[in-house]
């Protein structure tokens, strides 16, 4: 009966923790700031494991990502606020913006490679910005959109801090376990191989341009999950919450977390969320804490906290996602 | 009398003004042990690159199974059954031997992200075909008990064998292995040989693009030679061994190549 | 027949080109050589125009003492630079790491955490708010010449900009460490058999960009009269796209480039608003990058 029982207990650890123990210390504290600062981790976890889906597991550097969550982030709040769409749909449709604005990114530059292609997501993310930021009539440019609604359904009122918080965490845990199912499963193995060798992953039968254009669809549609969340908590967005320096942010947190990696993602996430709030005290130090660590990750710890292959181990041991053979003692393959 | 599984037809390919492949044709009957040899710069490797699909011709035609397959991208090629190793091994470094594996395996079953996400269904009959491919193509070459490893750590004569795999679990119908010795020693290349008979024993259609004759003159039932983009000769290993044009060739070029 | 304020804004694009000119001619050389992108660029160049103005507001010095201690913290930086962000991630040993994917992305994860750094350091100390050059130092004094005006600055910039590019010709074509640049730009390995010093030469490659970048910091800090801290960015991302447009590792392409870019800026500025008429270097870019993969001069595929 434990081998039934045992791949199902992480899972369930993990969502017992994220969405009762977690709120319920947060609630004991009644510090409406701790709220604040997790519901902001969760979302840079969304984040930082879509970029993760594009970076580390497919091997696609991108260096603008921001824009994608912006544009989440604006799809929401147009449609909340002029239109009075409920958040239960703002946030899959903020989803499907940002995918598309991901596939219309992803296919004119799809065949140039490494520094070529991080550098066109730089310059995609800046041109994205600047309409953000220059298309007045349409955004509002620099002043933003105020008074976004937060999230209420069915005269059910969740705008409070508990309640946002559980919403968020129920958006995280469906993202990261759709993420998960993507990345560890032989779907997974075919972005890895993208990342390793495309030209040898072609001759092996994989579809290489057909995998890029859904990499990107699927990672951009999180991250304007994310952004829709970010709209619907804070209530107020400006350009200047989707800049390159939050690009720098997210990639900064999948370095250290250890490229490839989605625990490590999230990992990453929490730690350069928490780590600047618990230097306030110092002052402003968020972009340089982001700086040293993305630095020191990479010249003393290439593989990041919780490397890609030690992830892969715990999945295929712990998350049931392995698949035993013959004479293999350990889980090897993908279900 | 039926046709080939491979056939090319006056297959000619031009770089600017330098004409790399002039004018090529041949064929592989099904069940066949191929070789094809050359002198370096021959052409060798962009014949390769024209039949799986990396370089379009500029003239002439592949045919796979009686299909065209020129112009087709190489996964597409790939996918009709067209399974190849490369010349300077090609392996994917950070991931695990299995992992390395089932991407042929993934080749020829498909990649859908929307199956991928349940447990059960389509998706799990996928998952299935993938593993139970990889599995097998995993103990045809001796690697089952290392499949949990890195690639990156095996030895550089287990990971001729993991790319040899790799390329079974796509379930060719012609398996083509490029320069396949290449770095071996005497006693390496001598069980790699016996391991190809053995494929082709159980039916697998091969052919063995080498640089080296040694090999293929002692395993191939049938030799192409190319040389200078052209192909000069065909036939059996007797036959090649006392062609004039083949002995010119290698002499008139580089002596070393003389085996 | 030409409008005159028309041509003021062409004269204005050009000298708007020559900056970022200054800038590329730097980050072409060090990509030329390591196939690198060095981020920090930018930072170094912000570096500069800090040093500048620290010095000036200190000391105030005369233009030329100004320059050459420019030049040495420029020195210094690249040194710095290259040492920190750049040597860890090298292994000339291995044949293939030196310019393999892995190598080219850690360097460009690193340097953009040291830009970041830098930055932000330089934010702590001097503040985030843009800091006048002192007026007497300023190179903004107007010259007229017919309708059009000029300033000094213009002509400091145009007279740096030559200088700069007549001078690393001469180094790189007649100068031993030039020689020892373009082997290893060309083929570092081949360049290690033969008995040069590569690291010796990437460091000098770091420091003769880096100089330059600091001194173009200094120039346009008297030219617009103030400096910020993050300066360095928008020119250092359009020093970046002259690059791609001009071959990505050919100097004399970057140059032209880097005007073409200001002369496409000032003229954009008459159709479009001051917002819009900024993103026309990435528009620039990307087209770049997607129908010309190897540059708009790809042809020639000059290391240096």
């Amino acid at each position: 009966m434990s081998k039934r029982i045992l791949p199902l207990a992480l899972p369930l650890v993990v969502a017992l923790a994220v969405l009762v123990l977690v709120p319920a210390l947060l609630q004991a504290s009644g510090s409406g700031y701790l709220f604040r600062v997790s519901i902001t981790a969760m979302i840079f976890a969304i984040l930082a494991a879509s970029l993760n889906f594009i970076t580390g597991v497919a091997g696609l550097l991108s260096l603008g990502h921001a824009a994608f969550y912006g544009i989440g982030a604006y799809a929401a709040a147009l449609l909340a606020t002029q239109h009075g769409v409920p958040f239960l749909l703002t946030i899959p449709l903020a989803g499907v913006a940002a995918a598309i604005g991901g596939v219309l990114v992803a296919l004119p530059t799809m065949r140039l490679v490494s520094i070529y292609f991080a550098v066109a997501t730089l310059g995609m993310g800046e041109i994205i910005h600047g309409t953000l930021l220059n298309w007045v009539d349409f955004t509002r440019g620099p002043m933003g959109i105020p008074a976004i609604p937060s999230f209420k359904v069915f005269g059910l009122d969740l705008s409070g801090n508990l309640g946002s918080y559980l919403v968020v965490a129920v958006v995280m845990l469906a993202s990261l376990w759709v993420l998960h199912r993507l990345t560890h499963s032989y779907y997974g193995n075919a972005l890895r191989a993208l990342r390793e060798d495309d030209q040898c992953a072609d001759s092996m039968g994989i579809d290489v341009v057909r995998l890029k254009g859904e990499v990107f669809a699927i990672a951009c549609f999180f991250a304007g999950v994310a952004g829709a969340l970010w709209a619907h908590t804070t209530g107020y967005i400006s350009p200047n919450d989707f800049r390159f320096g939050e690009s720098i942010l997210v990639l900064a947190m999948i370095v250290v977390g250890g490229l490839g990696s989605l625990p490590g993602a999230v990992i990453g996430a929490v730690l350069l969320i928490v780590l600047p709030e618990a230097l306030r005290p110092v002052g402003d130090v968020r972009m340089i804490v982001v700086g040293c660590v993305m630095f020191f990750s990479i010249l003393l710890l290439p593989k990041g906290l919780f490397g890609e292959v030690s992830a892969l181990n715990l999945v295929r041991s712990s998350f049931g996602g392995g698949w035993k053979a013959g004479t293999a003692r350990q889980s090897i393959g993908w279900r | 009398m039926m046709a080939a599984l491979l056939e090319i037809e006056n297959l000619t390919r031009r770089f600017g003004g330098l004409l790399a492949v002039d004018r090529v044709s041949g064929r592989v009957e099904q069940g066949e042990l191929v070789g094809l040899i050359g002198p370096n710069g021959a052409g060798k490797t962009t014949l390769f690159n024209l039949i799986s699909g990396f370089t379009p011709p500029s003239e002439g035609t592949v045919r796979f199974g009686g299909e065209t397959i020129s112009g087709l991208k190489p996964w597409r090629v790939a996918r009709r059954g067209l399974g190849r190793t490369f010349q300077n091994l090609r392996i994917f470094p950070n991931m695990t031997v299995f992992d390395n594996v089932s991407v042929g395996a993934i080749g020829a079953v498909g990649h859908s992200p929307w199956r991928s996400l349940f447990r059960g269904g389509r998706g799990e009959s996928d998952a299935k075909a993938v593993s139970e491919r990889t599995w097998a193509a995993l103990e045809r070459v001796g690697l089952a008990g290392q499949g949990h490893e890195l690639a990156a750590n095996l030895s550089y004569g287990k990971r001729k064998y993991l790319e040899i795999a790799r390329a079974l679990a796509l379930g060719p119908r012609l398996l083509i292995l490029d320069e396949p010795a290449a770095g071996l020693n005497d006693s390496e290349t001598a069980d790699l040989a016996s391991f190809i008979r053995g494929l082709h024993a159980e039916g697998m259609t091969v052919l063995l693009v080498e640089h080296d004759m040694t090999l293929v003159m002692g395993i191939c039932q049938r030799v192409m030679v190319l040389a200078s983009g052209r192909k000069i000769a065909d036939g059996t290993p007797e036959h090649i061994r006392r062609d004039p044009a083949v002995l010119e060739a290698y002499l008139g070029g580089d002596e070393e190549d003389a085996a | 027949m030409f409008d005159a304020f028309f041509v003021q804004q062409l004269v204005n694009g050009f000298s708007v080109g020559l900056v970022y000119a200054l800038i590329a001619i730097g980050f072409t050389l060090i990509f030329g050589v390591l196939n690198v992108v060095n981020f920090a660029h930018g930072e170094v160049y912000m570096v500069g125009a800090y040093a500048g103005v620290v010095l000036i507001t200190a000391l105030a010095p005369p233009l030329v003492a100004v320059v050459l201690f420019v030049m040495a913290v420029g020195a210094v930086a690249g040194f710095g630079l290259e040492r920190l962000a750049f040597k860890p991630f090298r292994r000339f040993q291995d044949e293939a790491s030196l310019k393999s994917k892995a190598m080219r992305e850690a360097t460009l994860l690193s340097s953009l955490a040291v830009s970041i750094i830098v930055r932000e350091v330089v934010e702590k100390v001097f503040g985030g708010a843009m800091r006048p050059v002192p007026f007497e130092s300023q190179l903004t004094d107007p010259v007229q010449i017919g309708e059009l005006s000029f300033s000094t600055g213009q002509f400091v910039i145009f007279g740096a900009a030559v200088a700069m590019f007549a001078g690393l010709q001469f180094l790189l074509y007649r100068t031993r460490i030039g020689l020892s640049i373009r082997a290893v730009a060309n083929n570092p390995l081949g360049a290690k058999y033969v008995g040069i010093d590569t690291d010796r030469t990437i460091i000098a490659t770091f420091v003769v960009g880096s100089v330059m970048g600091a001194v173009a910091g200094i120039l346009v800090a008297l030219y617009y009269g103030s400096v910020f801290p993050t300066m360095g960015f928008a020119p250092g991302v359009k020093a970046f796209v002259a690059m791609v447009m001009g071959g990505l590792s050919s100097i004399p392409g970057a140059v032209i480039c880097a005007i073409f870019l200001g002369l496409a800026e000032a003229v954009a500025t008459e159709f479009l608003a001051q917002g819009w008429s900024e993103m026309i270097a990435y528009g620039f870019l990307l087209l770049t990058l997607i129908f010309f993969p190897t540059g708009l001069f790809g042809g020639a595929r000059d290391r240096v």
